[in-house]
C-alpha cells in the first residue's frame, strides 16, 4: 500500500502528458463524461460516475475496421484500419466500472477469441481508478458483492484520505509506478483510515441481488410468468445496452459509395427490435417480452454460465437514464420472490 | 390531486370490476424520486397504486400502439393531443380504448404548453389544470434571429451529443412506422456511426418526418440519456405547419392532416394536376 499527497499526484499526472493521452472526467452539459485532459485543474466535486461507461475507450461506440476501394478493371484494394496507438491514461475510473473491463476482456481478449482492435488498446491503457466514497442512490455496486473501494480492474486505486490519497496496486505494471518517487509506502496512520473505511462497505455488502432460481434450469426460468409482465412498459431504446459498462453487443455495416467504402463496426443493442430479425422476415424475439428476458438472463445467466461472473457491476447508470423508469433491481427481487409494487 | 387520484383510482377499478376493459394504462410510484413510472393494471383491487403526480412525465398515448387488450387510459392535455392524432392518422380504433382524462399534474407546467386538460376523453376527472398562456413562439423568432452560422453551431452542439440509442422516436407517440429509415439495410440510407453527418440525418430526417404530426409534448427530450436539445426544431416545424396550413395537430378529431392529404388540383407542379388547374 501506497499514499501520495493530492497535489504531488496531479503534477505528477500532468508530467505523463508529454508520452500519454490522459482522458478523466469531465464535466459537460449532459454530465461527467472521460475527455482528454490537458492538466488544468479537475473538477471532480459531485463526481458520482461518468454518463457514459468507460467501455468506450476500449470498444468504442463505432469503429471503421477497414476501408476498401474498388476501382473498374483494378482488383479490390482492402485497407486494414489501425486503432490509435498513442498510450492512454484513464484517470477517475469507479470501481464498477474498473471490473467492467475485467468483463470485456473474457469476452474480446479471452482464450477462445482475441479482438485485435480491442486488445491493441487494452495494452496501451493504464487505468488510475478512484474509490468512491459517496454512491449515489441508484448505485447497487455492494448488492452485487463488489465494493466501492475495490481495486480489480485498475492498474492504480486512489483512495481519498483528505488531502492525500492511498494508492494500491492490481496489476505489475501499477505496482511499478508505485514503488517510485512521488508515491511513498502508506503510514500506518493511513492503513488504519484505509481500514476503517473498508470494514463500512464490508458490513453493506452482506446480501447478493442476485437471486438463487438462476443458477436452476433455464428451462424454468425462461418461462417464469414474470416475463409477460415486466416488459410492457419498456420502449426498447438501446438507453440501457448503450450506456452499460459490460454490454458488448456489436453490429458490422458496410458505408459504399461507388467506388470506395468502409467496414463499420457499431454497437447494437439487445433491446431493439431488428437485432435479431433474420432475413427471412423472422424474429425470434418478436416482442420487447423476449428482448426483456435475454438482457436479464444475458447479465445473470447466460454470461455467468460462459465467464463464471455476472454481468452487472451495479453502476445504477441503466436505472438513473430508462426514460420508463424500468429498475432492473426490481427485476431481480422479484426473481428473488420479493413481491413489490411493481407487479404489474 | 388528491380528489383527482381518487376519482381515477375509482373509475379505472369499475372499468375493469365491471369488464368494460382489461387492462388500464397509468402510472404507479416510480422507484427514483420524482419518477412515477408507466403500468399496466388487470385487477381491480391494483388501482390503488395508481399515481397522478409530478412524476408523471411520460406521454402514454405510446402504449396504445402494441396493446392488444380492451384498454382503459389515463391521460393529460399533451397525451390527448397525440392521441388524437393516432385516431386521425388510423393507428387506433376508438372503440378499443376507454379515455380516462385527468387535468396536467405537473404544477411547474412546460413552457408554450397550451393543453393541460385533455381535448379528448370518455371521463374526465375533475380537477384544476394550471394555467396555459398563448404560445406566441417567441423562442422559435428569437432562434431565427441567430446568424445561420450560429444556428448552425447549436444544432451541431446537440446532435453531437446523440448516441443513438433512439430513445426520443421510441418515446414518441408520433414515431411508429414498422420500420425506421435508420434501421432500413436495403439500402442503408444512414450510417451507424455517431459522426456529425450520420447523427444530423437521423434529427433532421425525423423532426421533418413529425411536421404536422409533432404535438410537442417533450417526450423525446425528457427520454434523451445525453441531455440532446432539438426542441426549438420541433417548435420550428410547429410554427411553419401553423403559418402555411393554419394547422395545429391533435387539437381535433375531425381535422383533415395538411400533410397527408392528396387533392388532384393541388397547384404544386410536380402533383396530377401539375399545377395547370
Amino acid at each position: 500500500m501506497y499514499e501520495i499527497l493530492k497535489d504531488d499526484f496531479f503534477l505528477w499526472l500532468k508530467g505523463q502528458l508529454g508520452q500519454k493521452e490522459i482522458l478523466a472526467p469531465r464535466l459537460k452539459e449532459e454530465g461527467y463524461l472521460f475527455l482528454p485532459w490537458d492538466g488544468e485543474e479537475l473538477e471532480l466535486t459531485g463526481y458520482t460516475n461518468t454518463l457514459k461507461p468507460v467501455k468506450d475507450a476500449f470498444f468504442p461506440q463505432w469503429e471503421a475496421l477497414i476501408r476498401y476501394r474498388m476501382d473498374k478493371g483494378k482488383p479490390v484494394q482492402v485497407m486494414g484500419e489501425n486503432p490509435a496507438t498513442k498510450p492512454l491514461i484513464l484517470f477517475g475510473v469507479r470501481p464498477c466500472d474498473a471490473r467492467s473491463i475485467l468483463l470485456l476482456d473474457r469476452v474480446f481478449n479471452g482464450p477462445k477469441y482475441k479482438d485485435q482492435h480491442y486488445r491493441e488498446r487494452r495494452e496501451n491503457t493504464f487505468v488510475i481508478s478512484l474509490a468512491c466514497s459517496e454512491p449515489a442512490s441508484t448505485c447497487f455496486c455492494q448488492d452485487l458483492g463488489i465494493s466501492p473501494l475495490a481495486k480489480e480492474g485498475s492498474d492504480i486505486l486512489l483512495v481519498d484520505l483528505g488531502d492525500k490519497f492511498l494508492a494500491l496496486a492490481d496489476t505489475l505494471k501499477g505496482e511499478e509506478i508505485l514503488q517510485e518517487r512521488p508515491f511513498s509506502p502508506a503510514t500506518p496512520g493511513s492503513m488504519d483510515k484505509f481500514q476503517a473505511l473498508q470494514g463500512v462497505s464490508r458490513q453493506a455488502a452482506a446480501a447478493s441481488l442476485v437471486p438463487e432460481i438462476l443458477s436452476g434450469e433455464l428451462s424454468q426460468v425462461f418461462v417464469l410468468p414474470l416475463w409477460d409482465e415486466i416488459y410492457r412498459k419498456c420502449l426498447n431504446c438501446g438507453v440501457c445496452t448503450y450506456l452499460c459498462p459490460t454490454c458488448h453487443c456489436f453490429d458490422i455495416s458496410d458505408e459504399t459509395t461507388d467506388t470506395e467504402g468502409r467496414r463499420v463496426r457499431s454497437w447494437d443493442s439487445c433491446m431493439f427490435g431488428n437485432f435479431t430479425q433474420h432475413g427471412s422476415g423472422h424474429n425470434p424475439r418478436p416482442t420487447g417480452k423476449e428482448r426483456i428476458r435475454q438482457r436479464v438472463l444475458h447479465k445473470f445467466k447466460y454470461f455467468p454460465e460462459n465467464y463464471l461472473a455476472v454481468a452487472c457491476v451495479g453502476c445504477g447508470r441503466c436505472v438513473a437514464k430508462c426514460p420508463v423508469n424500468f429498475d432492473i433491481r426490481e427485476v431481480l427481487k422479484r426473481l428473488g420472490g420479493c413481491q413489490d409494487d411493481m407487479s404489474m | 390531486m388528491d380528489k383527482c387520484i381518487r376519482e381515477i383510482r375509482d373509475k379505472a377499478q369499475e372499468l375493469l370490476e365491471t369488464g368494460q376493459v382489461e387492462v388500464v394504462i397509468g402510472f404507479t410510484a416510480g422507484t427514483l424520486p420524482g419518477k412515477s413510472t408507466p403500468c399496466f393494471i388487470t385487477r381491480g383491487e391494483d388501482c390503488k397504486l395508481l399515481v397522478w403526480d409530478e412524476g408523471c412525465k411520460n406521454n402514454l398515448a405510446n402504449y396504445l400502439l402494441k396493446e392488444k387488450r380492451k384498454a382503459a387510459i389515463i391521460i393529460k392535455g399533451c397525451d390527448s393531443r397525440s392521441l388524437v392524432n393516432l385516431l386521425t392518422e388510423n393507428q387506433l380504433s376508438r372503440d378499443r380504448v376507454v379515455i380516462l382524462g385527468a387535468p396536467c399534474p405537473l404544477t411547474e407546467g412546460c413552457e408554450g404548453c397550451q393543453i393541460k386538460s385533455p381535448v379528448i376523453y370518455d371521463y374526465l376527472v375533475s380537477g384544476k389544470a394550471g394555467k396555459t398562456g398563448e404560445d406566441d413562439f417567441h423562442d422559435v423568432k428569437t432562434f431565427a434571429r441567430l446568424s445561420p452560422q450560429e444556428r448552425k453551431e447549436y444544432f451541431y452542439k446537440e446532435v453531437s451529443k446523440c448516441i443513438r440509442c433512439y430513445a426520443c422516436r421510441n418515446a414518441c407517440p408520433a414515431c411508429y412506422c414498422r420500420e425506421c429509415f435508420v434501421e432500413n439495410n436495403l439500402p442503408q440510407w444512414v450510417g451507424k456511426s455517431t459522426q456529425l453527418a450520420d447523427n444530423l440525418i437521423f434529427h433532421l430526417t425525423r423532426a421533418l418526418h413529425v411536421a404536422g404530426r409533432c404535438v410537442d409534448c417533450g417526450a423525446c427530450q425528457r427520454a434523451c440519456p445525453m441531455g440532446v436539445d432539438l426542441r426549438i426544431l420541433n417548435r420550428k416545424m410547429l410554427l411553419e405547419v401553423k403559418e402555411l396550413y393554419q394547422f395545429e395537430a391533435g387539437l381535433k378529431e375531425e381535422q383533415e392532416l395538411p400533410l397527408n392529404t392528396y387533392d388532384p388540383g393541388d397547384p404544386e407542379p410536380f402533383l396530377a394536376g401539375g399545377g395547370e388547374a
